[in-house]
């Protein structure tokens, strides 16, 4: 290569490769900047431009919606950031002014964004009026029809003074306006509506200008001007640079290869030759050297040098046969052939044969001869591989005498010839025992014929045989042995022996048969089996597992067990802790099955340990109980829920209020309870019968649940009631809030499979800790709370349906009096303290006295007088309005009869019968008794009746009218007008008399509803030919407005006040006179 | 033979050119300043299923009492029909709560449009309103961490796992889902003859009183900001005290002239949503277009025609599964 060392070039060659690739990797990173940044600033450009189109196409009132703007700011936001980061990203890159130039364009932007904004706000404003303006025109030119053109005329000018203020003036408008001259009330709307255009058209053209003046446009092209300059400039050197560098490489690689190619053209030719000869002779398998005649050596092979690895460096160096001859004797030990002893010497060809020993493993036959031109061929055979074949077959022998199976020879008859030790130790027998005997003597007599001829027919015939004996020991016992007997042939083919190799299997039976049995429960339990390896790694899976997880073994073996996967370390580390203190861990998990879908399972984990004692794997054992803990959460959901509503029942209820009464105890927070009883719901339930009843109130629920907060308490306390518990409430307002969405909502009509019907709920609310008392345990405030809810539920229905009322503690005041009350009530009558007033009822226009009506007072012995508004709901409530109606019953009557009896006073008595009353049994018969007692004149008597009994079961209580009818007393409906049904009924019942009630009267003659409400009684009265009795006239108007009405009866202050019997003997009696 | 076959085919061809051109005049869509719905496109169905989880995830809130379903409660419109919200410990907020369906196409969020996107509004909105649900990120995202399930769905769909804005970005998918189509207006603008005559009726007249000015697009508002109160003065009407929240667009601006501007809101879902305006205050929808004609418009409209724009307004709720779900 004329001196040329290729080093230094290929350093160069390097060297310019390594700085071109950081060059073009550092102008790659320039270049995708620098498009980073013009992407940027081209899609600004665009938004910029979008915007300038759409304010353009707005302030031409063009746009008909404004959808298409609504991505810009949105578009805006993201730029922004990509600017942020961009700045990050491109710090060093770029002339100075470049990153703040597209910063200033987007704030730019940004400013154009809000004034668009604005501009749709203005000129939505301004297409309203101008759409409106039309129908406005249109009003008026109807009213005044010669305006209409007028009109219109302004209408175009308004309009194109929007479309082109520069074109109209607005001057002109006002000039027009001014010309219609109309009166100011007509044009109001249409100078309201042309100033908020004139406003706002002035604000949008003034917003268009300030939007056009927003200089993002030259800054744009500043900006791109900006860029390409540095671009521009940033280009020229690089080209330069570049080219170069490309030039000086391809000269250098072109050099490189000419040098290259001339070295290996040289080289081929110089050792094409040589090889040809060395070819031959590395050719042969034998290690091979030649020597002159001088002793030289001339050629050896490879495999020579090879065999004398010693030999190496004088072989290169060309040594002499005599010289080699000692080196070779130094290492090797010669030994003669055997057989050919006298050989070595040498004979008559000159060839010398023996055999040479290296290391004491390798053996050669070395043959030395001469050859015709006085040299010598010395070649070296390597028998090493048959002296080891000696070798082994001594070792087997060996072998077979240690063997650790049993091993027998047999002649072709089957007779012994050979026995190992382990035979012998196996059965029992000794070699002499033995040898010429059968190794039928083993029998157990367990095997049939059939097995031993089956073995004999296949090793006769040239094939190995393998089965298992069961055999009997010398000593008797039995023993299995598994065997392979093979014929063993001579050169000619001829089975000479048979081999047999036999193992005793007795213990490895029984282990697989322990072994079956755990298979088979591992693979029938129900249970998932996890084998692990001490990592936790999977090793087998049962079929329970696949059934249960869904994952086939193949897919999990080698994983972790999930239990050691789990995401929640904690648990895991929780888990391995436990299992290192007592080397099991029992639990329930959740895990997920192939599916993704997730199952609870017992498990339980046991650590398996190696000889010494260390964990070596974990047995995993583990059950479904997905369907188990399901069905304990349904017995629990149904010992806690309402069948019917599936609503939390009273146990439950009692639970949370109980949990949440301590929480509020201890947060310090305030709940309410609040109790529903529903409206009407009885009477819905007794019309259309349980499966109606039991729709609507799983209705009822269902609305209830959606009144209230995922938190609260939704329960069905028992028939038709309801509790609401409302938690952690920031006030007693909220609670307000709440009732009064549920009155609404209850209050809304039901749909109901077959019918609608409405019905409504009265609320009580309790609060705590407001209404009780400090001192109460937690216990004692649950009950608290409820009966408060009650007692508020009660007094809500009290006040009508539809309310709510929050409780307070003057209502457990007034229970305690109304307790009180009542006992003092079942003294009353004994002690005589009741007493009955009269009021008279007059006939008009004379004002003559016609009849009384009973009026029952209490004087009590320490109140004084008590209002039959405070007692008589009391004796109903508590039924003593029987005993007490009868009592008065008696007395009226007594009294009426006496007076007419002795001429005093001849008039009728009116009578107040209570629904209990009738509840209670009262009907004809009783009246009849009651009559003929008395002794009065059935005629004079009138039962008043309250107008709600005619709203029950029509049928029965038409019955008991009839009958009442029969004794010869008149019906009046009491309080007419308050009930809720149609007047209709009326024709249906035996009615003689309606007293228009008092609170109607009362409005008499002001009230416009009372006028015609009572205007349509009395006439409909009439014309059914039903008496009518005015209740509570207190004023002459009054009297003269029911008279001037056609009313024949009143009754009421303006008259007499009740009053007792002699009073009213003093005032109208006739004996007195 | 041979030469009937191409003459053949040119009669089938004609045909058939025939036929689809029948077909697709037969349905000429509407222009109108009012388009239909379009479906939601490109959303990815595991990250909305996720968002809608965590939409109904009470542990949002402070005292995991609350979560955005429970002002928004998607069977009733994706409002609350109170006046105004309860948040956590039944505190009272500030303003009426706006629906959740169809918001994909409003230019901003909040009555006063002070978030860009969903995600801000996500990321900075109900979740630390004190009044609302009174939490903070590293409060709710602690508790959420604690959830096996929900830390394995972040895992799969974030590589970044658990953060706000990834919670902000599920969220966001699913509202971005929540789009109402279908509805009978929308069918009429594809050309089908699906409005009674009242509602062809009303929505003549909600175009000729100009409420379509500030009502148009897809949404019927959503699309840009404007004053309340253009012919009267609203608030001195109303007479309470003004609040923080009538200001509106000021709150975000500070610019006097965005005095008690407003994000107009969509009329998409409006039979659904009662009680209307920012303030809660009419209680009917037909409270609501007597409220716009007075101080939108300067007069006061009839009876009758009250009712044929709300028989129009039925016409522009579209379905949604979620929207017919039982409440």
């Amino acid at each position: 290569m004329k001196g040329t060392n290729p080093k230094p070039i290929l350093g160069l060659i390097l060297l310019v490769t390594l700085l071109s690739a950081w060059y073009f990797q550092d102008r790659l990173k320039m270049e995708r900047h620098a498009s980073s940044y013009s992407e940027l600033l081209a899609r600004i450009h665009n938004l910029d431009t979008a915007m300038d189109r759409d304010m353009e196409r707005i302030s031409a009132f063009h746009m008909a919606n404004y959808d298409s703007l609504v991505g810009f700011g949105k578009e805006l936001l993201k730029m922004e950031k990509e600017l942020e980061e961009l700045t990050g990203r491109l710090s060093g890159w770029g002339d100075p002014g470049l990153m703040e130039g597209l910063q200033n364009y987007l704030d730019k932007i940004r400013q154009k964004l809000g004034l668009l904004d604005d501009l749709k706000s203005k000129a939505a404003v301004i297409r309203n009026s101008l759409i409106y303006l039309p129908e406005l025109v249109d009003t008026v030119a109807q009213q005044d029809p010669h305006l209409e053109l007028p009109l219109q005329r302004l209408l175009s000018r308004i309009l194109g003074m929007q479309l082109f203020p520069s074109v109209v003036q607005l001057e002109t408008v006002v000039s027009e306006l001014d010309a219609l001259d109309l009166e100011e009330k007509r044009m109001a709307p249409i100078l309201g509506h042309l100033h908020v255009s004139l406003r706002e058209g002035e604000a949008l053209r003034d917003l268009a200008g300030r939007f056009q003046a927003v200089e993002s446009g030259a800054l744009f092209k500043g900006l791109q001007e900006k860029f390409m300059r540095y671009r521009a400039a940033q280009g020229r050197t690089p080209v330069l640079v570049g080219l170069l560098l490309i030039l000086l490489v391809m000269l250098l690689m072109s050099w490189l290869w000419r040098t290259l190619k001339h070295l290996e053209w040289l080289r081929s030719q110089a050792e094409s030759s040589r090889h040809r000869l060395e070819d031959a002779v590395e050719s042969l398998g034998d290690g091979f050297a030649l020597f002159d005649a001088g002793g030289r050596l001339l050629l050896f092979n490879r495999t020579f040098g090879e065999y004398y690895p010693w030999l190496k460096e004088d072989l290169e160096a060309g040594g002499t046969a005599t010289g080699l001859e000692r080196l070779i004797e130094s290492r090797v030990k010669r030994q003669p052939i055997p057989g050919e002893a006298a050989n070595s010497a040498g004979d008559s060809s000159g060839e010398k044969s023996w055999l040479e020993v290296v290391d004491d493993v390798r053996w050669y036959l070395a043959r030395n001869s001469a050859t015709s031109e006085g040299g010598s061929v010395w070649v070296r055979t390597d028998i090493t591989s048959t002296r080891e074949a000696e070798a082994e077959l001594r070792k087997l022998g060996r072998a077979m005498e240690q063997s650790p199976v049993s091993v027998v020879i047999t002649d072709s008859s089957g007779f012994i010839e050979y026995v190992n030790p382990k035979f012998e130790q196996v059965s029992g027998y000794s070699e002499e025992e033995l040898i010429g005997q059968r190794p039928s003597v083993l029998k157990s007599g367990d095997m049939t014929e059939n097995d031993y001829a089956e073995m004999w027919q296949t090793i006769l015939s040239g094939r190995e045989w393998k089965g298992i004996f069961h055999n009997r020991r010398k000593d008797g016992s039995l023993y299995w042995e598994s065997a392979r007997i093979s014929p063993i042939r001579d050169e000619a083919g001829e089975i000479t022996h048979f081999i047999g190799i036999k193992e005793d299997i007795t213990r490895l039976r029984e282990y697989q048969e322990s072994l079956r049995l755990s298979a088979t429960v591992f693979d029938s339990t129900t249970e998932g089996i996890v084998l692990t390896d001490a990592q936790g790694r999977i090793r087998t899976v049962n079929p329970a597992f696949t059934r249960i997880t869904g994952y086939q073994p193949e897919e999990v073996l080698g994983k972790l067990a999930s239990i050691f996967d789990s995401e929640d370390g904690d648990q895991v580390k929780r888990i391995r802790e436990e299992l290192v203190e007592h080397q099991r861990w029992p639990g329930e998990l959740t895990d997920f099955r192939k599916d993704g879908s997730w199952y609870h399972q017992w498990l339980s984990i046991t650590t398996l340990h190696d000889d010494k004692g260390l964990p070596s794997g974990y047995v995993i054992i583990f059950s479904d109980i997905t369907q188990h803990k399901a069905d304990q959460a349904k017995i629990l959901h149904q010992a806690n829920h309402d069948l019917l509503t599936d609503l939390p029942n009273r146990t439950l209820l009692m639970d949370r209020l109980n949990q949440a009464v301590l929480v509020a105890r201890r947060q310090h927070e305030h709940l309410a309870v609040v109790f529903i009883d529903l409206d009407r719901f009885k009477t819905v339930n007794d019309l259309y019968g349980h499966v109606t009843g039991d729709e609507l109130l799983q209705q009822v629920a269902e609305r209830l649940r959606s009144a209230v907060r995922e938190v609260d308490t939704v329960a069905r306390f028992g028939g038709d009631e309801f509790v609401v518990l409302l938690q952690n409430l920031g006030s007693g307002e909220e609670a307000a809030l709440v009732a009064g969405k549920i009155i609404e909502l209850l209050s809304r009509p039901f749909d109901l499979e077959r019918r609608q019907v409405t019905i409504g709920a009265s609320l009580g609310i309790t609060l705590y800790p407001n209404d009780v008392p400090m001192s109460a345990s937690v216990e004692e405030a649950c009950n608290l709370l409820l009966s408060n809810a009650d007692m508020a539920m009660y007094q809500a229905k009290a006040r009508g349906r539809n309310h709510f009322q929050f409780f307070e503690q003057r209502m457990q005041e007034e229970i305690k009096v109304s307790l009180v009350l009542e006992q003092d009530l079942r003294h009353a009558m004994l002690n005589n303290e009741l007493e009955v007033y009269y009021q008279p009822i007059h006939a008009m226009p004379g004002g003559e006295i016609v009849a009384v009506e009973a009026l029952l007072r209490w004087h009590h012995p320490l109140r004084g007088m008590i209002s039959p508004a405070s007692f008589i709901p009391l004796a109903e409530e508590t039924g003593m309005i029987y005993e007490i109606g009868g009592w008065m019953f008696r007395e009226a009557c007594r009294r009426v009869q006496s007076w007419h009896a002795e001429g005093q006073l001849s008039i009728g008595v009116s009578l107040n019968l209570s629904a209990r009353q009738r509840d209670r049994g009262f009907g004809p018969e009783e009246l009849r008794g009651l009559l003929q007692e008395t002794g009065i004149d059935p005629a004079l008597v009138t039962l008043e009746i309250t107008e709600n009994l005619f709203l029950e079961e029509s049928e029965i209580v038409l019955e008991w009218l009839h009958g009442l009818k029969e004794t010869g007393v008149s019906l009046s409906v009491d309080d007419f007008g308050t009930g809720y049904s149609s007047l209709s009924y009326l024709k249906l019942f035996p009615v003689d008399t309606l007293k228009i009630d008092q609170s109607f009267v009362r409005g008499l003659p002001e009230d416009q509803d009372d006028v015609s409400l009572v205007r349509a009684i009395i006439s409909m009265a009439e014309s059914l030919d039903i008496g009518v009795v005015a209740e509570g006239v207190e004023t002459e108007a009054q009297r003269q407005f029911l008279l001037d009405l056609g009313c024949r009866f009143m009754q009421g202050f303006r008259f007499d006040p009740p009053m007792p019997a002699a009073e009213i003997l003093r005032k109208f009696g006739t004996a007195g006179d | 033979m041979v030469r009937s076959e191409p003459s053949a085919l040119l009669l089938v061809t004609l045909l058939f050119l025939a036929l689809i051109h029948e077909h697709a005049t037969a349905l000429e869509k509407r222009d109108e300043p009012v388009a239909a719905l379009p479906e939601p496109q490109g959303l990815d169905p595991e990250l909305a299923r996720l968002g809608m989880q965590l939409f109904h995830d009470v542990r949002l809130s402070r005292n995991n009492s609350v979560s955005c379903a429970h002002c928004h409660h998607l069977g009733k419109g994706g409002s609350d029909n109170l006046r105004v919200s309860v948040g956590i410990e039944g505190r009272l907020g500030v303003i009426n709560s706006p629906t959740v369906y169809n918001t994909a196409f409003h230019l901003a969020y909040f009555w006063d449009g002070r978030s860009a996107t969903l995600e801000d509004l996500i990321l900075d909105g109900p979740l630390q309103n004190p009044s609302e649900m009174g939490s903070n990120w590293d409060q709710v995202l602690g508790k959420l961490k604690e959830d096996r399930e929900l830390r394995r769905n972040f895992r799969e769909l974030f590589p970044d796992g658990f953060t706000a804005e990834n919670v902000a970005k599920a969220i966001a998918a699913f509202l971005r889902g929540l789009v109402t189509t279908n509805a009978p207006f929308d069918r009429w603008l594809q050309g089908e003859e699906t409005l009674t005559e009242q509602q062809e009726r009303g929505y003549r007249l909600f175009k000729s009183y100009g409420c379509i000015a500030c009502h148009q697009g897809v949404n019927l508002g959503g699309n840009m900001y404007a004053p309340l109160g253009v012919m009267g003065d609203y608030f001195a009407d109303r007479g309470d005290e003004v609040s923080q929240a009538d200001l509106g667009r000021y709150n975000v601006t500070g610019r006097d002239s965005d005095r008690h501007v407003f994000k107009v809101p969509s009329l998409r879902l409006v039979v659904h949503t009662a009680p209307y305006l920012h303030d809660g205050r009419a209680e009917t929808l037909a409270d609501a277009v007597r409220i716009m004609a007075r101080y939108q418009l300067g007069r006061e409209i009839p009876e009758e025609q009250i009712e044929d724009i709300i028989a129009f307004f039925h016409s522009l709720a579209g379905s949604h599964p979620l929207l017919e779900a039982a409440p």
